[in-house]
């Protein structure tokens, strides 16, 4: 487990996104996972920041993260300058389970805003295992697409939505998820806002499993605080299981929403 | 010159100062991949009750400038499936695990304690008189010295380890609720538990935490918790160990000057599982550059220049 200090090599800025490499030693990590991300800032603020990971290379001891500025946290996180110190603890957090992607046809993986990431990092796995799938990209508006130019690497074309048709079809990313439904997708990774997610476990229900990646607020990031919990049903049975640690991917079925 | 890093509390030796906060290290278990618990003093674990409890619903905490605020509402198993499932795994350590317990009822607390009084791989037992979070429990214990005294002495009667009572920030009078803890029994007092508190988002006009109200922590609670250690050292007998913001050594150092015989650390955890170890090289180097040969020698060492009118000892 890997728990710092990792350096700044780049950070590429644009707007409120933020493209921050890293490097130090790196543990190998799956698709889905998450570290918890601090600068070098002494108590202030105090707690890190969970993000997740756009494309590691343990080899190189380098880690990337997509970042966008909400509040104070992820504001000072977009100010770091190559050279500074960051302390990033992880991988953290369940994968993206990929059973259910072996049993042909194409995967759908859907993302949103700084969902994003880890479903690129995904693409870049099933891309290198020659295994086709379709990548929805949701968005308000066309600055809010994110990743183009990583995706444009592994040679994937996004299928894009935008809320206000700045870019792509106009509409929301559930058109494209139901016509890839339709064509047979086996599965549907996903990850973004709660209101997308909770759209996609909709449309998924009954249909075809999907696992959905969720944000919570976090202090610890690795089990021990119980902060981060979100409500569950299994086999009838209600109860709180940790984003960090039995997350941050969860069957669509089992999310209880607000 | 090699510091001797032990210290003893009561009839408890730990084999050295700094020990894991109550919630803040799960059932000790969860900190394997990144601490070796064998290295520390000790480690309080997650407050336990006879019936467990799932917690409240989310969102249970929120970062506030140096610290934030939790209403976990106290989730855990309950005491019996602690026995069960997570004490055999923490038999094989040779560090001092501490069950913290609570209840809403005395008698829950003393059930609590029965219970977790007969398990093997446990050196004492922390009492939760004073978490702000649950709406009919802790926190009506812990402000009142005639309830502490009653739930303490009960306790302390169907025991045989050593009983820690670990104090509020909300009582009006800490000082005369840590008397009545040490005169009901208690063998160690630690000090201090979250602080009630409350956070607003103005955008949306509401309440940052389902519960309204949490209990701060971090270091901005320090100072609070400096004062109460200093004050509760000079007016008991028994062993206190302080608690509240400790992130480096100097933090933990300041505690053992104010009169604190351990320290605790609690959410300097969650930005850096590692922090122990520094704060205990700390604290060695510490002791090493003031010339002293034990841990044990700077406990209450601050110069102290005596009474002063506006500081009510
Ligand atoms: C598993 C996971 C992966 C994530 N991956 C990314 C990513 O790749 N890129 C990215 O930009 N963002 C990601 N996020 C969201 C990111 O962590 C939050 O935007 C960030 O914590 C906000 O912090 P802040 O200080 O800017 O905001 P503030 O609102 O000031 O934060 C206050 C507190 O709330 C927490 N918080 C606020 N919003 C969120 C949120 N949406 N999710 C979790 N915690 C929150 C903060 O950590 C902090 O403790 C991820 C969240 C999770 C849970
Ligand atoms: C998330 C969280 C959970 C806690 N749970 C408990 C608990 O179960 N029992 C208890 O006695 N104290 C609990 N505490 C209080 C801490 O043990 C400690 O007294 C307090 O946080 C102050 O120390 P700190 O500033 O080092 O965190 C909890 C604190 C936090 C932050
Ligand atoms: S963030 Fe602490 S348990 Fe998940």
């Amino acid at each position: 487990m890997g728990v710092g200090p990792y350096t700044v090599r780049s950070n590429v800025r644009r707007g409120p996104y933020a493209t921050i490499t890293v490097e130090g030693r790196v543990e190998p990590s799956k698709p889905g996972q998450f570290y918890m991300v601090r600068g070098d800032w002494g108590a202030d603020p105090l707690l890190g920041r969970p993000l997740s990971i756009l494309s590691d290379d343990p080899s190189q001891g380098v880690l990337r993260f997509l970042l966008k500025i909400f509040g104070e946290g992820s504001r000072r996180l977009h100010e770091l300058e190559p050279g500074q110190k960051v302390h990033a603890l992880g991988p953290l957090g369940r994968p993206f389970p990929r059973g259910a992607a072996e049993r042909g046809g194409k995967p759908a993986l859907v993302g949103g805003g700084v969902g994003v990431p880890p479903l690129v990092y995904l693409a870049e796995a099933f891309a290198r295992e020659g295994r086709s799938f379709s990548f929805l990209q949701g968005a308000r508006t066309k600055d809010d697409l994110v990743c183009l130019e990583e995706l444009a690497a592994l040679g994937v074309q996004p299928e894009v939505t935008t809320e206000d048709g700045s870019e792509g079809e106009r509409g929301l990313v559930t058109a494209p998820l139901k016509r890839a439904i339709e064509m047979g997708a086996p599965v549907v990774y996903a990850c973004g806002p709660e209101g997308m997610l909770k759209a996609v476990a909709a449309l998924c229900r009954g249909r075809v499993p999907s696992y959905l990646s969720l944000e919570a607020r976090m202090a610890c990031g690795y089990g021990v605080c119980l902060g981060c919990v979100v409500p569950v049903v299994r086999d009838g049975v209600r109860s709180y299981e940790r984003v960090c640690q039995e997350g941050p991917v969860f069957e669509g079925e089992v999310v209880e929403w607000p | 010159m090699a510091v001797e890093m032990a210290v003893t509390l009561g009839s408890l030796r730990l084999k050295n100062p700094v020990m894991l906060a109550s919630g803040c290290c799960g059932y000790g278990l969860d900190m394997e991949s990144y601490l070796d618990l064998n290295r520390l003093g000790g480690a309080c674990l997650k407050g336990l009750s006879v019936a467990g409890s799932e917690g409240n619903p989310p969102p249970r905490i929120w970062e506030t400038q140096g610290g934030m605020i939790n209403a976990i509402g106290l989730q855990n198993v309950g005491t019996r499936r602690f026995i069960e499932e997570k004490a055999p795994r923490l038999r094989g350590y040779d560090t001092a695990f501490v069950a913290n317990f609570y209840g809403h009822t005395v008698e829950e607390y003393v059930e609590a304690a029965r219970q977790l009084d007969a398990e093997p791989c446990l050196a004492a037992l922390e009492m939760n008189i004073s978490c702000p979070n649950i709406q009919e429990g802790g926190i009506h214990f812990g402000t009142d010295p005639a309830m502490v005294h009653a739930v303490t002495k009960a306790c302390r009667e169907v025991m045989r380890k050593p009983l820690w009572v670990k104090l509020s920030p909300n009582a009006s009078d800490v000082v005369a609720v840590a008397r009545a803890a040490e005169e009901a029994g208690a063998d160690a007092l630690t000090c201090i538990n979250t602080m009630p508190a409350m956070a607003i988002d103005v955008e949306r006009r509401e309440f940052r935490i389902w519960n309204k109200i949490g209990g701060l922590s971090g270091p901005a609670l320090r100072p609070i918790a400096i004062r109460i250690v200093y004050q509760v050292s000079r007016a008991v007998k028994i062993p206190v160990v302080g608690i509240g913001g400790v992130a480096t050594a100097n933090d933990a150092i300041e505690f053992l000057l104010a009169g604190a015989k351990a320290v605790q650390v609690g959410t300097a955890l969650f930005a850096d599982p590692q922090c122990p170890y520094s704060i205990l090289d700390g604290i060695e180097a510490y002791c090493e550059r003031h010339g002293f040969l034990s841990v044990e020698a700077l406990i209450g060492q601050i110069k102290d220049p005596g009474p002063r009118p506006g500081c009510h000892e």
